[in-house]
């Protein structure tokens, strides 16, 4: 007799957009657990660490295969690393003591970073980064946790989190998707998810527990839903679902038939980007320009980083392909990442990052500040200042500014003197101080991704408390309402460039607030100009308003689908 | 076992980048391969400890190599280095 299979269907948060039907393949280790114990078997210790070594090895070479440039780079000295002969012998002699293999690789590592972090500290910064992805890597493997690389086409990873290495690994296959329990849709692993293009939906809570192993699953990366075990009938609904919803967009994008269309240029939608390939994209969606330029990829590249001139040709190319639309540079972030045990800041994300480091490190700031301007005679380039608190760093960032503007006049070498210079608002701090800041800044630009975490005080990569971590919390609305309140009578624009602009949802509430322009993932600006068709901004405004007022983000998340419904009826089937 | 004796010449000295061709040459090789700078020796075959040699422009090296196929592994990492790794 056949046992009834239960159909259970799980709501999380949409990460990255499609829809996969297919397998459950489970990936869930709950924490990693280093074993610190003194071991018995040498033999076994050091054989566990052979084979992680051999899998790692041959996942990254598969992987190798799909990339190039920089990626490639840093993928070939992983391999080089990993099989590094000094670091085999430190391993054996830990192992012969009595160390795990887990510990006796921490130990043998922590050997060769403290030494590392005495020559460079900028670039080691970036390379620490990798270096201990890699390493979290080396400990899961040998803990046990399984390789990803032979994953089948229509497999849905299922796990309780993942790491950016095991996104790049399962991104050789089609057809595959990435359900995780825990984890936001802001932390590093799902960026890279959505820069391949792997449908993901995360904080999925208890999917690990009820997941086996084949079952067979459906994911909506629109709508956030998940189906465990679903009956014929969805499984026919869901495989008409990518049609639906593309028909839905071509509806959207095309506006109502009544002409309501006027309100499209009362929002500007610009584009973010880490690289020229991306600007390129948003010149294709025609996008207003660059809203965000992330220059830490950039870093990625020492010769690039180091040689000032050929970062300004970068700067200047960009600025070619967006003019006369305007590009943002945001000086460098260097932002908290998780390390290892011995090698950390104590807190990361409140500790030396944004503007801060770069006032530690003038020096480098004063170099991307001569890159810059080197770049910027068509006029069109802006200099973003990241994670600002207070007035004081403004005004030395703008010494360091004017410095650099002497020597260029003085080595007769031109640039726009009046180039913009706007600030990050991203802690209550600078949101709060507004009307402060308006006389010694251009512009605003609220990364709504911070300011969330630091007004709701949720670490935003914390496995746990992503059901806290949410923008449209109204704390945080009332934040960027305050902002734009303060900013306006003084001519000042502003701007919104974190994951919720993205997001139909927030973007309509954004507009309602009246921030100026929005900067979004490459791909979402036409859809955004296709919303903006059909509303009206009194209408749009009225209902920001009473956003402000409600007393929790299910409450603004709620209301807001229940206005999209009545007002850009297509759109509704991507909140059902 | 032959040495010799070059100069780095790339403005960015061994960063990550040099350091892993580096290596990839020497790993072809099944001589064992040294890199000497002021008088601290490394394994050539790993990329962590030309690292923390911080090699930069101008930092005057010995290369030894020591095997069967020492002479051509002598000569194709010594012209890396001269080259410049392919960088300015």
């Amino acid at each position: 007799m056949r046992t009834k299979i239960k159909t259970k269907i799980f709501q999380g948060i949409p990460a990255s957009k499609g829809v996969v039907i297919g397998k459950v393949k489970k990936f869930d280790l709950k924490i990693l657990k280093i074993s610190d114990q003194e071991v018995k078997n040498k033999r076994e210790e050091l054989e566990k660490f052979e084979r992680a070594k051999r899998e790692i090895t041959r996942e990254l070479e598969l992987v190798l295969e799909h990339f190039r440039g920089s990626y490639r780079r840093i993928i070939e000295s992983e391999i080089l690393i990993i099989n590094d002969p000094v670091i085999e012998d430190y391993v054996k002699n830990y192992i012969e003591k009595g160390y795990s293999a887990q510990m006796a690789f921490i130990e043998s590592m922590k050997t060769f970073l403290a030494k590392l972090e005495q020559s460079d500290s900028l670039v080691f910064k970036q390379r620490a980064r990798e270096i201990n992805h890699l390493i979290r890597k080396v400990l899961e493997v040998i803990h046990g946790k399984p390789s990803l690389i032979d994953a089948e086409q229509g497999t849905v990873i299922v796990s309780d989190d993942i790491s950016p290495i095991d996104v790049f690994s399962i991104s050789r296959q089609t057809d595959i998707g990435i359900v995780i329990e825990h984890g936001g849709p802001t932390s590093h692993s799902i960026i890279v998810a959505k820069n391949l293009k792997i449908p993901t939906v995360c904080a999925v809570k208890d999917i690990t527990e009820f997941a086996k192993d084949g079952d067979e699953i459906i994911l909506d990366g629109w709508s956030g839903k998940v189906i465990l075990n679903p009956d014929e009938e969805s499984k026919r609904e869901y495989q008409r679902k990518p049609l639906l919803y593309t028909e839905a967009l071509d509806k959207i994008i095309k506006g109502p038939k009544t002409g309501k269309g006027k309100e499209r240029k009362r929002v500007s939608v610009m584009g973010n980007a880490a690289s020229l390939d991306e600007v390129e994209e948003i010149v294709r969606n025609k996008g207003f320009g660059v809203g965000l330029f992330r220059t830490e990829l950039l870093m990625w590249d020492p010769t690039v980083w180091y040689n000032e001139d050929k970062l300004a040709e970068i700067f200047e190319r960009g600025s070619k392909m967006v003019f006369p639309d305007p590009l943002i540079i945001r000086l460098i972030d260097i932002a908290g990442e998780p390390t290892i045990p011995g090698f950390e800041e104590k807190n990361p994300f409140l500790g030396l990052r944004g503007i801060r480091f770069l006032l530690f490190e003038k020096e480098i700031m004063k170099k991307m500040m001569r890159s810059i301007l080197k770049a910027s005679n068509l006029g069109n380039i802006r200099i973003l200042l990241p994670l600002v608190s207070t007035l004081k760093e403004v005004e030395e960032t703008r010494n360091v500014l004017e410095k650099a503007k002497k020597e260029l006049t003085r080595e007769d070498i031109p640039f726009d003197n009046y180039i913009n210079v706007g600030i990050m608002v991203e802690t209550p701090a600078s949101a709060l101080m507004v009307k402060e800041f308006t006389p010694i800044v251009d512009f605003f630009s609220i990364g709504t991704n911070d300011l969330t975490q630091y007004t709701l005080a949720v670490d935003r990569t914390h496995p746990l408390l992503a059901p806290l971590y949410s923008e449209f919390h109204p704390s945080v609305l009332n934040l960027v309402n305050h902002v734009v309140k303060g900013a306006h009578p003084y001519r000042k624009k502003v701007a919104v460039c974190g994951e919720m602009a993205s997001d139909p949802l927030g973007a309509i509430i954004l507009m309602g607030l009246g921030v100026d322009e929005l900067s979004v993932h490459p791909d979402a600006i036409p859809l955004l100009y296709g919303v903006f068709q059909w509303l009206e901004y009194k209408k749009v405004k009225e209902f920001a308003r009473k956003t402000l007022e409600m007393p929790d983000s299910k409450t603004v998340k709620e209301k807001t689908i229940e206005f999209i419904r009545k007002n850009i009826p297509p759109l509704g089937i991507f909140y059902e | 076992m032959i040495e010799k004796e070059v100069i780095v010449k790339n403005t960015l000295g061994i960063h990550a980048r040099p350091a892993t061709q580096f290596v990839k040459i020497a790993s072809k090789y099944n001589c064992d391969v040294y890199v000497i700078k002021d008088g601290v020796e490394v394994n050539g075959k790993s990329i962590m400890s030309l690292l923390i040699l911080t090699a930069t422009k101008g930092s005057k090296l010995t290369i030894r190599c020591s095997g069967e196929d020492e002479e051509k592994a002598l000569k194709e990492l010594v012209d890396l280095v001269e080259e410049g790794f392919g960088e300015d």
